[in-house]
């Protein structure tokens, strides 16, 4: 088994030697309007939401 | 972004980075579809200051947050990415205490990024508890197991 099949062991590692990483680009995300959240929990529906829509689409369109 | 993060540090705007960029720039390696910026709920100054630094990205102005906890969060797609301003944190009481405990980190580039510390990090994630929070809390657990996890 290699060591980075293991998630605990994989975390000790960047644990101990931390790096910084450039960001990886994403998908391109579909337009939206400035969204205002009285609360995280309204914000991650919203955003399980998006995050559902770009998994879709990414399903039908390749 | 990094255009951004020297405006902000440039005009003096209080913020502090948290969420996934922050774990990133902790040494995680971690996607994030957002940038998450904490900032103080109702300075007004720095609202006037965020909002005439965005003006021309923001279809909506940054407002403070409201007596029934309105605005408490703030999201923008901008063409720096998508924006999230948070105007409270779970597991941190305060802002201006944060922001005392505050850590300057670099980013890949090399650019300061004013960041919420790794204790008040690993507080918020715990706090918030979500799923997609449990491998943060057994990173920072883990730095703070080994000593390296400042303040």
């Amino acid at each position: 088994m290699k060591v980075t099949d293991d998630y605990k062991a994989k975390t000790r590692l960047w644990a101990e030697h931390p790096k910084v990483v450039a960001p990886t680009p994403g998908p391109p995300l579909p337009r939206f309007k400035a969204m205002k959240f009285r609360t995280h929990m309204e914000m991650n529906h919203w955003k399980a939401a998006l995050l559902r829509e770009i998994a879709d689409d990414r399903a039908r369109h390749g | 972004m990094d255009e951004l993060l020297n405006q902000l540090s440039a005009s003096g705007i209080r913020y502090l980075l948290i969420g996934g960029q922050a774990m990133r720039l902790m040494g995680m390696p971690r996607y994030s579809m957002d940038w998450d910026l904490f900032i103080p709920p109702k300075d007004g100054e720095n609202f006037a200051k965020l909002n005439a630094l965005l003006e021309e990205d923001l279809e909506a102005p940054l407002v403070p947050l409201g007596p029934r906890g309105e605005n408490f969060i703030q999201t923008y797609q901008t063409r720096w990415g998508v924006l999230q301003f948070h105007l409270g944190l779970p597991g941190v009481r305060n802002f201006d205490a944060a922001e005392g405990r505050a850590v300057v980190r670099l980013n890949e580039n090399e650019i300061p990024v004013k960041c919420l510390c790794g204790s008040d990090l690993l507080a918020a994630k715990k706090a918030a508890n979500r799923p997609q929070d449990q491998a943060d809390i057994e990173f920072l657990m883990e730095l703070e197991r080994l000593g390296k996890l400042p303040r």
